[in-house]
């Protein structure tokens, strides 16, 4: 039922369905992605299409909602000034990947890298960024404090699924270091966010084929990746894994060997991964997760929700159960910081498979 | 009055002030769509404020030729909102159909600030039969899945699917004056 533009390639009339479909309450995963090859195919005229009927819906929307725009409330309107300060028009990622050519995003980022020198130096997280250590006691001692009063809730900005796999097993944090907060921290503000969407793309992967074999198959195929080690907060302490993180893909694989099973109920491992082009304060949450019991070893998929940009480095925290939207920062497990950008592997090489087999992350998940 | 160009303009420049400025003029618009996509009033404020970061940093990205400034602003939060809405749905199963009661009825009253993009689609909508109407509010206003809409409705989905389709595409006929012709028209 495409309109009668006269246009006799039937991929048009495809075009315009799944156009239609996706401005107005948008399109599943399968179609979505039938949507990206058509957009691939057809070039800009694609691409016009689409943002026609995007317009078309929103200014339906804009009519539809007529007069009734009540004023922001003003604890809202408060957060969003004070973001509106911190803004970095330009440098950020584009908001719609659809549209978003991987040339243009490459020197956003590049420029991004540049303008963001300065304040790198003048105290970042990441500052000088090759310190491990030293980027973890900033991280601890650059506590996120949030006025909050009455219903005033939280920032927002981190929401990159969740990797749960089901309630949390019972069992302790045997043999993890407690990680204490320097003493002069305040109260974090650590909101609970129990309500957090599952990965539903990590877990889309899950399901059509095991972890290492997909991490082995985007290796070969040409993709840049970096691998990141996680190291204990503890100075000489071994890996507990490793991170490999496929920019262009926005998704990674959380490698991590001996890290127990948490027994304390409502808690979970929580992943974050930190943006070059976002406030150190508010890295990207990865999803949450547990461990399952036994399990030596595991290898889980994640995605980034939320578009990275540059992940400069990533952490891992024991949180509340669903996970929260700011870590209090008192439990870190393990962080790592990227090294050098790498380019793709061999094709000859074949990572290891880790032992215990896979994590099935769709068992026990809601769909 | 209609809104007055070049705030996005002026964010992409590095204008903090433009921020500001898009807040005051277009966060009564924001919020209104959030509340009608989401449950949760946290989420809500929280689908604001990522709107608005993604307005600030997509500002660059505005193209008068497509779409006015007011219907940009739209695009990028129903977008946002779309996905938090698909995820939302994901997690609430079978609570969503029961909220949509509570939701914010529409106002057919045309803002004073509306666009005329936005002016042009409300001529457009009320030109389309009562239950394509209804379908149509449902699906851009609310977000719901042509499923979702058939079950609430009793309309078959292919009923459904048919009202949304036409009715978009008939939108869009009608956006078209201000924005570019394509290849296959």
């Amino acid at each position: 039922m495409p309109p009668a533009d006269g246009h006799s390639d039937p991929r048009f009339a495809r075009l315009h369905e799944l156009a239609a479909d996706r401005a107005a309450s948008g399109l599943p995963p399968a179609e979505e992605a039938e949507l990206h090859l058509l957009l691939d195919e057809l070039g800009p005229a694609g691409d016009q299409i689409v943002d026609q009927y995007e317009a078309a819906a929103a200014a339906a929307s804009v009519a539809l909602i007529g007069a009734d725009r009540p004023a922001l409330p003003a604890a809202l309107r408060a957060r969003l000034l004070e973001h509106a300060g911190r803004a970095r028009p330009r440098l950020a990622p584009l908001l719609d990947d659809a549209h978003d050519h991987p040339a243009d995003r490459t020197a956003r980022v590049d420029d991004a890298r540049r303008r963001r020198f300065d304040w790198r130096i003048a105290g970042g997280w990441m500052a000088a960024a090759a310190s491990l250590l030293f980027a973890l006691a900033v991280w601890q001692t650059r506590p996120v404090v949030i006025p909050m009063t009455g219903d005033d809730r939280r920032l927002p900005l981190v929401d990159g699924g969740d990797l749960s796999m089901g309630p949390p097993a019972p069992v302790v944090m045997a043999g993890l270091p407690g990680v204490g907060n320097g003493g002069s921290v305040p109260a974090p503000i650590a909101p609970v966010q129990p309500s957090r969407d599952l990965n539903a793309a990590a877990r889309a992967l899950a399901n059509f084929e095991p972890p290492e074999l997909r991490l082995t198959g985007l290796k070969r195929s040409g993709q840049p990746f970096v691998t990141v080690p996680l190291l204990r907060p503890t100075a000489g302490s071994p890996a507990v894994g490793e991170i490999t993180w496929f920019p262009q893909r926005q998704e990674g694989f959380l490698d991590l060997h001996d890290v127990p099973t948490i027994e304390a109920p409502g808690d979970q491992y929580q992943l974050w991964i930190f943006d070059a082009l976002r406030d150190d304060r508010y890295p990207v949450d990865g999803g949450v997760f547990n461990v399952p019991a036994g399990q030596k070893r595991v290898l889980l998929p994640f995605a980034a929700r939320l578009p990275v940009a540059d992940a400069t480095s990533f952490a891992l925290t024991i949180e509340r159960a669903g996970g929260v939207v700011v870590s209090a920062r008192d439990r870190i497990i393990a962080a790592g910081v990227k090294p050098q950008a790498r380019t793709a592997e061999p094709a000859d090489h074949t990572p290891e498979v880790p032992r215990g087999g896979p994590l099935q992350f769709d068992a026990g998940v809601p769909k | 009055m209609t809104p007055g160009p070049g705030i996005l303009q002026r964010i992409a420049e590095g204008n903090r002030d433009a921020a500001r400025e898009l807040i005051d003029r277009y966060g009564g618009l924001v919020h209104a769509l959030a509340r009608r996509f989401l449950f949760d009033q946290a989420e809500v404020d929280d689908a604001v404020q990522e709107v608005f970061i993604a307005l600030w940093q997509s500002a660059e990205r505005f193209n008068p030729a497509i779409a006015s400034e007011e219907t940009f602003v739209a695009m990028v939060a129903r977008r946002r909102l779309i996905d938090r809405r698909r995820r939302a749905q994901r997690r609430n199963q079978g609570r969503v159909e029961a909220e949509i009661s509570s939701m914010p009825s529409e106002n057919h009253a045309p803002s004073p600030e509306v666009s005329e993009q936005a002016r042009r689609a409300l001529d457009l909508i009320r030109t389309l039969r009562p239950e394509q109407q209804t379908v149509l509010r449902m699906s851009l206003v609310q977000g719901l899945s042509h499923e979702q809409i058939s079950k609430l409705t009793g309309m078959p989905l292919g009923t459904v699917k048919t009202h949304v389709r036409r009715g978009l595409i008939a939108l869009r006929e009608a956006m078209k004056p201000l924005g570019a012709n394509t290849p296959e028209d």
